[in-house]
């Protein structure tokens, strides 16, 4: 540990400066009253904590969590088959199926959600096929947007898990008398959990904060929590109450975290 | 060795010798493609001035970077409240008339002079342009918005079933197209009328919130009806009679309606007030404001180009248009200027506007 150990300092304390300092100014400004992050003349209050409670800000939360959720089922349900049938595959085709799942990855995240907005228009390209889907501003734009952004991002931990995992344990419990249903029960599906956590944690975060996928697939409409943060910062300089939803957002996935780490028995990533 | 010193040495010569390039570099805070670049190069030419241009996308991006003083800005183009709000903070320099040689008593068009004269900030600012919030519609809907006006966005039985609306995604000219609709002050305070605007607003189910993407989603067929800028609209007929393609679309402001006004100043923490003062007269000059104004296409605030503009054929496409400038001087016409009111009253803004998107 000795040597690698120094080596990862640097990064320790990048860390510290770039996450930690900003989580404490946050936590400043959260619960004061001040301009921007001009600190004089700033006064303790808790009347963001009060505002907290307001029928917007719980919608928003409501709306993020409902909406990541149902991608992130999704995303497994997909995502899942998939993994298990490319971990079947030759070596030859292996490799050929990835690069179609990464693929989509190379180009940027921001194009890729314009390219859907564009299609989800009532007039669009797909007219000339005759189809207008019309989806533009609703929860299902949003929702299949998540999914295609994050599908990536559930099935490779999926994969690594179930590639590496040692065949001679499924072989055993054939041997034993297990049947196919039983295999995959009983012993696959239990050993491949470490990588559906992770495939979770990757999808359902990244939608759950997403602030310019909902803005531009919900055409402005429906206001997800980062959109609202995004608001309080952006337009009305409201830095504390924009700090303070920022804070209860990274409670809220910290909650989260554990809850899936204590499944796993600590397990994560 | 020597000759990585000879190339040393060279290096060196050349930072210095662009360093002592005996040069004011002035800094200027503007819009995106609000400023016709070539006039800015003849003014760099022939002041000997190197002129650096940022941009903003909103009024309180540019209050913030004139705040901050992390760039000392010599010169910014922020629209009327914003500048009330930087007079009342104490970030902006009266301008000092006597270097700006071209100004003249009633050069500019009556109706923002006198606007801006009221907001009480026509010592500190210099307008660059100006125009009104309106309604952008399908050639199918135009009777309907003709007859209407702001209701066509306010009350889904005026327009034919399926009809679809855009409003704007921001909160103060969202709510302040309610209020004028009601009949109301855009600047008001009073509850009871925010909250019937905040009624209206959440009633109506728009297909999209948007900002500068409402004009093309007319001209695509997307929407029928939106809220937009005045200069939203001209911008994208430029571009669609330019393309030679047929104008299914047409604009009208109604008569009672919010009056904008982007407007020259110099903030307090500029270095350089003389370049500052020297720009801000370059774009007065008849020949320099007319090549901008050919550039950028919003409504001129000189009354002489506006002229120059009406007589000139080319332009009878848009001048011949009520709405670019006329509609202002009409019997009955009342244009309101936003003012500066307070940031507890933008948050509450923010807040109907949240509201009124939510179930």
């Amino acid at each position: 540990m000795g040597y690698l150990g120094k080596l990862s300092k640097p990064y320790k304390w990048a860390m510290y400066l770039l996450v930690g300092v900003p989580i404490i100014i946050m936590i400043m400004l959260a619960f004061t009253r001040t301009l921007g992050v001009d600190f004089t003349g700033a006064e303790f209050t808790l009347d963001n904590v009060t505002r907290l409670n307001e029928q917007v800000y719980r919608q928003a939360i409501r709306n993020s969590l409902v909406l990541s959720s149902i991608a992130t089922i999704i995303c497994f349900i997909i995502g899942y088959p998939v993994a298990y049938m490319i971990t079947g595959l030759k070596d030859k085709y292996k490799w050929l199926v990835l690069v179609m799942v990464i693929s989509p990855m190379w180009s940027n995240m921001l194009l890729r959600i314009i390219a859907w907005e564009q299609l989800f228009k009532p007039n669009s390209l797909l007219n000339a096929i005759g189809v207008s889907l019309d989806l533009l501003g609703t929860r299902t734009a949003i929702v299949i947007g998540m999914v295609s952004i994050y599908l990536p991002f559930m099935i490779f931990p999926i994969f690594t898990v179930l590639d590496k995992m040692d065949k001679s344990l499924i072989e055993a419990s054939i041997d034993l008398g297990a049947s196919q249903i039983q295999v995959f029960t009983k012993v696959i599906f239990p050993l491949s959990l470490s990588g559906v956590a992770s495939g979770v944690m990757m999808t359902f975060l990244p939608s759950a904060t997403a602030f310019a996928l909902p803005e531009r697939l919900g055409g402005g409409r429906i206001l997800l929590i980062g959109n609202v943060i995004e608001n309080l910062f952006k337009r009305v300089y409201n830095y504390n109450l924009g700090s303070l939803l920022s804070i209860v957002v990274i409670v809220i996935i910290f909650g989260a975290m554990r809850i899936i780490n204590r499944q796993e028995g600590g397990l994560i990533i | 060795m020597k000759k990585i010193s000879i190339l040393l040495v060279l290096v060196l010569l050349t930072i210095s010798l662009v360093a002592c390039q005996d040069k004011t570099t002035m800094y200027v805070l503007n819009w995106g493609d609000y400023i016709n670049e070539e006039v800015v190069d003849a003014f760099m030419k022939e002041n000997n001035i190197n002129v650096v241009i940022e941009e903003v996308d909103s009024n309180e991006a540019m209050y913030e970077k004139i705040r901050s003083g992390n760039t000392k800005y010599d010169v910014a183009v922020p629209s009327d409240y914003m500048i009330q709000r930087l007079i009342s903070e104490g970030l902006l320099n009266k301008l000092d008339q006597s270097r700006i040689h071209d100004y003249q008593e009633g050069m500019f068009e009556p109706a923002v002079y006198q606007l801006m004269e009221d907001a009480g900030i026509n010592e500190y600012a210099i307008p660059y342009f100006y125009g009104s919030i309106g309604i952008m519609y399908r050639n199918e809907v135009e009777d309907y918005v003709l007859e209407h006006g702001f209701g066509v966005l306010f009350d889904k039985d005026l327009l034919p079933e399926g009809s679809r609306v855009g409003m704007y995604n921001s909160s103060r000219d969202s709510v302040a197209a309610a209020l004028l609709h009601l009949g109301y002050d855009v600047n008001t305070t009073d509850t009871t009328k925010l909250n019937e605007a905040e009624a209206l607003l959440a009633d109506m189910d728009y297909s999209i919130w948007g900002d500068d993407n409402l004009k093309n989603e007319i001209v695509a067929g997307n929407l029928d009806v939106a809220l937009v800028y005045s200069g939203d609209y001209f911008d994208i007929l430029y571009i669609v009679m330019d393309e030679g393609r047929d104008v299914e679309f047409g604009y009208m402001t109604p008569s009672y309606t919010n009056i904008w006004v982007d407007a020259m100043v110099i903030p307090t923490l500029s270095e350089n007030t003389y370049q500052a003062h020297l720009f801000i007269n370059y774009f007065l000059q008849f020949d320099n404001a007319m090549e901008n104004v050919e550039y950028v296409g919003y409504t001129p605030v000189i009354t002489g180009v506006y002229e120059a503009m009406k007589e000139d054929e080319d332009w009878d496409d848009i001048t011949g248009n009520i709405y670019f400038r006329d509609i202002y001087y009409q019997d009955g016409f009342i244009g309101q200027m936003y003012k500066h009111i307070s940031l507890e009253h933008y948050q509450m803004l923010e807040d109907i506007m949240m509201r009124a998107k939510m179930d």
